[in-house]
Order: structure tokens, then sequence, then C-alpha cells
């Protein structure tokens, strides 16, 4: 009988809950018995995870306000377990990865902040673009209906959503100079990013001009618009609100992508990190480049959600 | 009045990749006349009447409007087409547009008039159809009568000098047919000369001036309405008649 398995029993189960949490806080680990004890109640938490939290969450007869407390506690207990259990070395942690002294030595956190900046030029860059690019490739394959025009088009995105950008980046970036052809580091990141971006993205925007009812195009060209006409007037405005949530997504992917330009030594987050982590022997650098990328796309991801959830039947 | 037909079709013929749709017809309408298509779905009709304004390419064969070839590769063909109105079975109104931009969109981007004065034309094209107090509505808060209203208002602005009809009514409510009807019906009265795809016999009696039935993608009898509707010489009329009472 599976049902009573799962059957939660939260009064006994809390106060084991409780009993056990203030055994981990209070015994000492290092006696025999001690020992003993912690792996006992360390089992126990799992065991309260099993037969308490899961049940609860399953159970919609329990109450709301019964199942975060459980949720809470149980998250409490596995982190005490964690402090008991781990063979940690907090001052060194705390010294190697969250050093304050070292982001406050002169210069250091301006670095940082150029290095945000240059990412956010690379990413503006490469979306502006990859957007114009990813659409008049969009249009055109949907409007000149030419077979071998058509047919480079799906080349150009097949053959582009084949290659890492990183190995583009560096293809690009050691071979370009042998063709003549001399850009900034700056320039070649925007250039590669912007070639494989413009092959997504004219996926992305064709599917949105392709989920537009072919009547609509055949009663704008009834009234006598022109083909680009109907395109920008008709489709394209129904498209865009179609089309948004998985070009944000893009966006977004195109926004992290930019650590990558790093291995052309574009002074962008990642590579500034990388220099002040070599520079100081201290990582706290690299942490505060992670905070920084989570500074600028957590509220996008946030924004992109909400538009996921308002996404236009089609 | 000009002595050429206002439209005229000379052996018009469309494949559809091996299919023989269309296999030469020849129709042939006076200014202000009104013709109806009718015939059972696959018939041909609405390939047809889409061949009128090349929404759909004729395979082989002429179309001329007023007296002009219009199949000609080197007409302008969205002259041609802001020229002929057009009016669908689900009236594929631009839903992200109120019912005056959908009226007027034609006037500003096809006519190159200035905004002020499409949108006047636009919202007395829209009187027209009775649907003054809408202006502001988009399609979706529009009822499928008032929908195919606006659609023929649409068409109605550009001053067309024939408008096509493809099952304007079929996928409307019953109660709201008439409403559609109606308008055709004055429409027609007016002097506008109308090529209709429909199955409304009561209709068609009263407005149509040829009645032309499609069977497998020929023409197999035309005549007053009146007449095919109650003496059909035809085999085929006489089925197809009988399946719609």
């Amino acid at each position: 009988m599976t049902h009573a398995l799962i059957k939660p029993r939260p009064i006994p189960l809390v106060l084991m809950f409780f009993a056990s949490l203030g055994y981990l806080l209070a015994a000492p680990a290092t006696t025999g018995t001690g020992v003993v004890m912690d792996v006992v109640m360390t089992v126990t938490v799992f065991v309260l995870f099993l037969f308490l939290f899961v049940p609860m969450q399953i159970d919609k007869g329990i109450s709301d306000w019964l199942k975060n407390i459980s949720a809470l506690a149980l998250l409490v207990l596995m982190i005490v377990t964690f402090f008991r259990w781990a063979d940690a070395d907090w001052g060194r942690l705390r010294y190697l990865f969250f050093n304050v002294e070292v982001m406050s030595r002169p210069g250091v956190m301006m670095r940082m902040l150029s290095g945000l900046w240059i990412a956010v030029q690379v990413f503006l860059f490469s979306l502006v673009l990859a957007t114009l690019l990813g659409m008049f490739m969009a249009i055109v394959r949907s409007i000149v209906r030419d077979a071998l025009l058509n047919f480079f088009i799906d080349m150009y995105v097949d053959v582009f959503r084949s290659i890492p950008p990183i190995v583009l980046l560096l293809v690009t970036y050691s071979a370009l100079p042998y063709s003549g052809i001399i850009l900034s580091p700056f320039a070649t990141g925007v250039v590669a990013l912007t070639l494989i971006e413009a092959a997504y993205l004219t996926e992305v925007f064709r599917s949105g001009i392709e989920a537009i009812n072919r009547n609509q195009v055949l009663s704008a060209r009834s009234i006598g618009l022109s083909a680009w006409q109907a395109m920008r007037l008709v489709v394209l405005p129904q498209s865009v609100r179609i089309v948004l949530p998985d070009y944000s997504n893009r966006l977004i992917g195109l926004m992290k992508r930019t650590a990558e330009t790093s291995v052309i030594a574009i002074a962008e987050i990642l590579k500034v990190s990388q220099d002040l982590q070599s520079q100081f022997v201290n990582a706290t650098p690299m942490v505060v480049g992670a905070l920084l990328y989570l500074v600028v796309l957590f509220p996008m991801t946030r924004i992109v959600s909400r538009l996921e959830k308002t996404r236009p039947r089609t | 009045m000009s002595a050429a037909p206002m439209i005229e079709a000379r052996g018009v013929h469309k494949y559809f990749g091996g299919v023989h749709v269309l296999r030469g017809i020849d129709v042939s309408l006076a200014h202000g006349e009104v013709g109806a298509l009718m015939g059972s779905s696959g018939s041909g009709k609405s390939t047809f009447l889409r061949c009128l304004n090349r929404i759909e390419e004729p395979s082989e064969g002429q179309v001329l409007i007023d007296g002009t070839v219009i199949t000609d590769q080197r007409t302008d063909v969205n002259r041609v087409r802001a020229d002929i109105g057009m009016v669908f079975q689900d009236y594929n109104l631009f839903p992200h547009m109120t019912a005056l931009e959908n009226v007027s969109l034609g006037l500003i981007h096809v006519r190159k008039r200035p905004r002020s004065e499409a949108k006047d034309a636009a919202a007395s094209a829209l009187e027209q159809v009775g649907l003054a107090n809408h202006l502001t509505k988009h399609p979706q808060q529009l009822s499928g009568g008032q929908q195919q209203r606006v659609a023929i208002a649409r068409s109605l602005v550009m001053q067309p000098k024939a408008i096509l009809f493809d099952e304007p009514t079929s996928a409307l409510d019953p109660e709201m047919v008439h409403e559609v009807l109606d308008v055709m019906r004055t429409l027609a009265s007016e002097g506008m000369t109308m090529v209709v795809v429909s199955h409304e016999i009561g209709f068609l009696r009263k407005v149509a001036d040829q009645l032309i039935v499609f069977d497998a993608g020929l023409v197999v009898e035309r005549g007053p309405a009146a007449r095919v509707l109650d003496e059909p010489e035809h085999e085929r009329t006489r089925e197809f008649l009988r399946a719609l009472r």
C-alpha cells in the first residue's frame, strides 16, 4: 500500500525534526558517541525529507503555512548538517573568494566596471547588427521566394548554427589578418557574434512571419499593397508579439555569450576578472564578475518570464 | 458607358502542380452587372474568382478589366488590385488595427492620400455599411457580420471598378447573414459590378444578373438567375440545387 507509505504524520515528525535540530546544534561531533549521533541525525534529516516534506508538498489537505514552515525548517536542518560535516576552511574561502581588501585596491572596481561596459557594448552592437541581418534574411526568404536565394539563406543559417561561438571567435581572430583584414579584437568579436546570432534570429523571425495566416497577406495584397508593404504594415506588426519571448531569450543568451569574447582578449568582464585574479592571486574578482553578470541578466530574465506568460495564442 | 465589358475572362486555365483546376473558363460581365458563381466545393469557382485579381496567377488565358488586359506580365498588378475590391469568407481584417485603420490603410499606402483625408473617407465608407459607431474598435470586438461589413468598406473606400466576393456569408451565423446581404444588395442597386461566389439562393435570385455554374473546372451552365434556378438544364446543376435545399 503506497498510500500508507506517503501518508504524512505531521505532528510527531515535526517534533522529531526539532529534536534533531537541537542535537545537531548542541552536541560535539568529536567524541565517539557524538559521531554516531551525528550519523543517526543526518540519516534522520533524509528520512524527514522523504516522509515529512515530500508528502506535504503532494497532499493538498495540509495548509500552506505548514508546508512552507516544513520546507524552510528542512533547509535549515540541511545547512546545519552541511556545516557540521563539511571539512571546510572558512577563513581561506573568505580570503580567496570574498576578499573585500582586494576589491578595494585602487582601480580594481573601475576595471571591473569598464569590463561590464565593454561587455554591454559588444552585446548591443552584435544585437543591433544581428537583428537587422536576421530580419533582412527572414523577410527576403518569405517575400522573394527564389529557390537559389532561399538555399543560400538556409545554408547560412544552418552553417552558423553549427559552429560553436568560441571556435568562430578564435578562427576569425587568428585568420582574418592573413586575408588582409585587420580588425580590432572588439570588432572581430562583434562580427563573429553577429554572424552566429543572425543565423538564429533569422529562424526566430521566420517562424514569426510564418505564424501569420497566409490569408492576411492575400487580404493585404488584394487592396493593392505591394509584397513589401504587406510585410511591413500587416505581417510584421503581428509577428513582433509572437516572436518577442523567443527573441528576448536569444537576447539573454547573447549577453551571456559576450563572456566568450574574452578568448580574443576583449577586456570584458571575464577577461578583466581573469587578469585581476592572476595579478592578485585571488579569485574575488571572478566572484564579483559573476555578480556583475547577475546584476544585468537577472532583471532581463525576470522580464522575459513575464513575456512568456503573456505570449499571444497563434 | 464604354462598350468593353467590365470583367472579361478568356480561356482561363489553372494548374496546381499536375491538377487541372480550371479548364478554360470564359466569362463576361458588363458594367454594373452582378455575376454569381455556384458549384460544389472543388469545382474551381473560388480559384477562378482569385484569378480575376491575380491573387492566384492564371496558368493560361487572359483576364481583362474594363478593356485592359491585366494578365500581361508588364501590368502593375498592385494598381490592378487597388481597382478591384475583394471580400473573403473569413473577413481577413487586420487584427492589430482598428476598423478605421483597416479601411484607411489602402488609401494611405496605395492611393497615397494624406492621412486626414484618408481617415475621413474611411469613416464615411464605414458609415455607408452602417458602422459609424464602431470606428475605433478592433476586429475581435466586432461580430462576424460587422467584421464582414468592415471588409466590404475596406474594398469600397478604394472606389473600385468591381468587387469580388468569395463566399462572404458562409462563415457567418444565420442571424448576421442578412446584414451583409443587405449591404451587398444596396451596392448592386447602385451599379457596382460584382462577382459573387455564394449559395444564398434567395439573394442571388433578386440580385444576380448572371448565374454561372461550375463543375470540375468547367462552366456547365449559365444564364439569368431565375431561369437557372427554376429550370436548370444541366444534370449537375439540378443535383447541386437539390443538395442545397
